[in-house]
């Protein structure tokens, strides 16, 4: 049979919690001098205190003593303060410099593998039989051709460094292309580009780029040749140093001769006719052109005028 | 006449005026600050953790204390509560740890056969009813009803919320008021 008590017992329990207060705590100290269930809970509750308290276990005095010894030898010894510790701050900060060249190292190491990775994005196949080799370097992966035929595809992201063509007589570089490039008898013989473009360098004379469609042909008097293009002439996108980015050294041949004398006379027109179309700027920037492509040009000093 | 004016006038070295020492390196505050509290320390620890690990604990405590004097609440007016708390941290650190394992295993082969009521006094008997209590039980009744401490500060020495003081209070009262009812 459950026990009856008074139904303000808990306001006990609250009073030593700290609970209540105020106007609460006068209510149920005047209640507690009528209730005889509620002052029984309350002795109750200070007979356990009593006891808790008067259980505790006794203090030696001598191990007080011991321990307050053992402690302040301790702190004068052992130092615990963090400020008093300056080698445990060195050795944060070695640790910290010692992660942040292993994450740069990290960096720095893995920079070079994966834009210039041959499987990745440059296939090279020989037609017939070729002599050639690739390897790669921190500047961007390079085949070298000494005879023979490649077809070259090359997919990169511009990013990537680029693919380097080392030929007898020169160097070709892609610009994200599939091209064929063949050297016989130690010089450049022909190339053709299929996508993209690559820009020739040979040894001794001005890059050439030659664009998507076009083919370049070795003359057999080892001149410069000139890119010929399957698309008519009218259909072929213009270039800027490109078609022929002209020769800085003279013709050797009346062929060569009467091209080179053809470019400038177009490029000789056409800062004209922007001229008269009242095209200022862009005449400007034709006429520097002009200079830049032909430095000894015969109408060099009529063009400095208008390019100034 | 002089002296007892000047006696009278001289503030008291508070508790924060002592850490404040402590911060800057003075060893004899800390001997203030032990004395003034680590005997009730020593009590509190004794009974919630094992008797041979309540020493290292007060010492670690007080040597704990010379770190963190420094970041310490001088609007406190005692720093007792602040240093109940610095035990109970250290005291559940070295629960965690494993050597309390080793101390258990050790104490285990050393320890004398539970006392029979009748042949023991009224003080292990109430030791007894407390080391019943779940350690978070026996913990807060002993701030509270031992030491002193409101619920509030029991809380913030525990890291508890104040409502779950009040609740693990109230049941370690009902646990020890069936011992004390048995008890005549």
């Amino acid at each position: 049979m459950k026990e009856q008590g008074c139904a303000r017992r808990w306001e006990v329990e609250a009073v030593r919690d700290g609970r209540l207060d105020g106007a609460a705590l006068t209510h149920h100290e005047r209640h507690l001098q009528s209730c005889a269930d509620c002052s029984r809970e309350r002795r109750m509750f200070e007979k356990m205190q009593r006891a808790a308290v008067d259980s505790a276990p006794k203090q030696n005095e001598l191990a007080l003593r011991r321990l307050r010894q053992s402690l302040l030898e301790q702190a004068h010894s052992g130092d615990p303060t963090p400020r008093r510790r300056p080698w445990a701050r060195v050795l944060a900060i070695a640790a910290t410099m010692l992660l942040v060249f292993g994450v740069v190292w990290r960096v720095a190491e893995r920079r070079p593998d994966p834009p210039t990775s041959p499987a990745a994005s440059v296939q090279v196949a020989a037609v017939g039989a070729a002599d050639w080799s690739q390897f790669s370097t921190s500047r961007g992966h390079r085949v070298v051709l000494r005879s023979g035929t490649l077809d070259v595809a090359v997919t990169r992201r511009p990013v990537d460094a680029g693919l380097v063509v080392q030929l007898p007589d020169g160097e070709l570089e892609d610009i994200g292309t599939v091209f064929r490039v063949s050297v016989r008898d130690g010089r450049t013989e022909a190339i053709d580009v299929r996508e993209g473009a690559v820009s020739f360098r040979r040894h001794r004379g001005a890059a050439i780029q030659i664009g998507a469609g076009e083919r370049w042909r070795a003359e057999p008097s080892r001149a410069q040749p000139a890119p010929t293009s399957d698309l008519p002439a009218a259909m072929s996108p213009p270039r800027k140093p490109s078609a022929v980015a002209a020769s800085a050294k003279p013709p050797n041949t009346a062929s060569d001769d009467a091209a080179a004398g053809r470019e400038e006379d177009e490029a000789y027109l056409r800062v004209l006719a922007l001229v008269r179309e009242g095209r200022a700027a862009e005449a400007r920037l034709a006429a520097r052109d002009y200079l830049k492509r032909f430095p000894s040009g015969f109408r060099r000093s009529e063009v400095e005028r208008i390019a100034r | 006449m002089t002296l007892e004016v000047l006696q009278l006038r001289a503030p008291p070295v508070t508790d924060a005026l002592l850490l404040g020492r402590i911060a800057e390196g003075g060893l004899g505050a800390l001997g203030e600050l032990y004395d003034r509290h680590a005997p009730a320390l020593l009590t509190f620890v004794r009974r919630t953790a094992s008797r041979p690990d309540a020493e290292d604990i007060v010492q670690a405590t007080f040597l704990r204390v010379i770190s963190l004097a420094a970041g310490y609440d001088t609007s406190c007016s005692s720093a007792k509560p602040w240093l109940f708390g610095i035990a109970v941290r250290i005291t559940r650190e070295r629960r965690r740890a494993v050597s309390r394992l080793v101390s258990f295993l050790a104490e285990l082969g050393s320890r004398p056969p539970p006392p029979s009521r009748q042949a023991e006094g009224a003080r292990v008997d109430v030791e007894n009813a407390l080391a019943r209590l779940s350690e978070a039980k026996r913990s807060v009744f002993l701030l509270a009803e031992v030491e002193g401490f409101s619920c509030q500060e029991v809380a913030s020495i525990l890291g508890v919320p104040v409502g779950t003081v009040w609740t693990r209070l109230h049941h370690a009262r009902i646990e020890l008021r069936r011992h004390f009812e048995e008890t005549p």
